[in-house]
């Protein structure tokens, strides 16, 4: 009996592993899918800063004003024979900059410096004795629609302007610039010249 | 129980495998953020150009020959012919005509007149002279009968002259009523200066 019995169970033992072969083909023979697309759309995130300014404190951005400035840099014309301006002690340009987010979707964080594109020290002009650089006398006011961000900053001590808040896709900055040369600046340089760049940085946070 | 234990430890590695992937992926997305720059320049085109005094603030005085003088020191000051009277008297003035010329091309600026004593001695002649000075060959004078001090006080002043611009200076003298007798036999020099200020 006893015999028999240990037989039966190892008859039904293997047949247990039969019906678990018979679950696993079970398993093998249904199969089903479901795919999830996930559309990239690449053509829309594009991430684009332009440029515009005027030698105009009046002056607000139209359509045609905006310049990709980059690499090529927006040049603002200062007078109207496209000559230099002419900045003797005492004298004042004022001008307004602008950034736009240019993106279509992305916002950006923006920051602004303003450069020297070719300072040359102390140099001077070997038959007058006079200094040839002139951007390190200038002094430097920048307003964000009447909030001061600069305040007549010396050329030398000017440090990088950021914005905490992101410049949503279309929107744009416009800066109130002054820039001056003080009474204090003295015959050494006469007949110094500068060139001025305000280089917007942007990065998509 | 020992299988299960070396199975769990092979999970956890794969999960802290898979954390740091991520991490790092994420690290290296935000590097890799878009980045765009817009450069405004001021300028002519022309390097180191833009906004200057590309050219020099220089005024200049015609002398009698009708040539521009720098006469910026004592020693180049220009000698001019008096253009009426000849010797200092009380009632008869002694004028002399003093061009003066903002060089073109430069700077506008304010030229502002006064008189000084280019020989001063003790008990001189100069500090007993009344002046009338006309500017610009105006009819009515900018000051008149005033002594050097007051004349130099009053600030003559030529607003914004721009490069190329000459202005007429007439220097009109007389002796001070009663000093006649003091100023016999002396003798004084008259010296216009002449100074510009860029604007």
């Amino acid at each position: 009996m006893r015999t028999q019995r240990r037989g039966r169970v190892r008859l039904l033992l293997a047949t247990g592993s039969l019906v678990a072969a018979g679950t696993l083909i079970t398993a093998a023979s249904f199969t089903d899918s479901a795919d999830v697309d996930v559309a990239l759309d690449g053509s829309r995130n594009t991430f684009d800063i332009v440029a515009a300014g005027k030698a105009d404190p009046s002056w607000l951005p139209t359509p045609a004003d905006w310049d990709q400035a980059n690499p090529r840099g927006l040049r603002i014309i200062l007078t109207g024979d496209n000559s230099g301006y002419t900045m003797a002690p005492g004298s004042v340009l004022d001008l307004r900059i602008a950034a736009k987010n240019n993106s279509p979707r992305l916002s950006s964080l923006i920051g602004l410096r303003i450069l020297d594109p070719l300072p040359r020290g102390a140099e001077k002009n070997p038959q007058t004795g006079t200094y040839l650089e002139l951007f390190d006398q200038l002094v430097f006011t920048v307003s964000d629609g009447g909030k001061v961000l600069l305040d007549h900053v010396p050329a030398g001590q000017l440090t990088a302007i950021t914005w905490p808040d992101p410049l949503r896709a279309g929107e744009y900055k416009l800066l109130d610039v002054r820039v001056e040369l003080p009474d204090t600046v003295d015959n050494r340089w006469q007949m110094a010249a500068t060139d001025i760049q305000f280089n917007f940085e942007a990065v998509n946070p | 129980m020992t299988s299960r234990t070396v199975k769990r430890d092979g999970w956890k590695r794969l999960t802290l495998g898979l954390v740091a992937g991520v991490l790092v992926l994420g690290a290296g997305t935000t590097a890799a953020a878009f980045t765009d720059f817009a450069r405004v320049n001021l300028g002519t085109g022309i390097a180191g150009s833009g906004l200057g005094n590309p050219n020099r603030f220089d005024i200049a005085v015609r002398d009698s020959t009708g040539v521009l003088r720098d006469a910026d020191t004592p020693e180049t000051a220009v000698v001019l012919p008096l253009s009426a009277g000849t010797v200092f008297s009380e009632s008869k003035p002694v004028e002399f005509d003093v061009s003066v010329t903002n060089r073109k091309p430069g700077v506008n600026g304010n030229l502002t007149v006064s008189l000084y004593d280019p020989d001063p001695q003790s008990g001189d002649l100069f500090g007993t002279l009344l002046f009338t000075v006309y500017l610009d060959g105006a009819a009515t004078p900018a000051i008149a009968n005033a002594t050097a001090q007051q004349v130099n006080q009053a600030g003559l002043t030529f607003q914004d002259v721009a490069p190329g611009e000459q202005r007429a200076v007439r220097v009109s003298a007389v002796l001070a009523p009663n000093s006649g007798a003091q100023a016999s036999g002396k003798s004084t020099q008259l010296g216009v200066l002449t100074n510009g200020e860029s604007k």
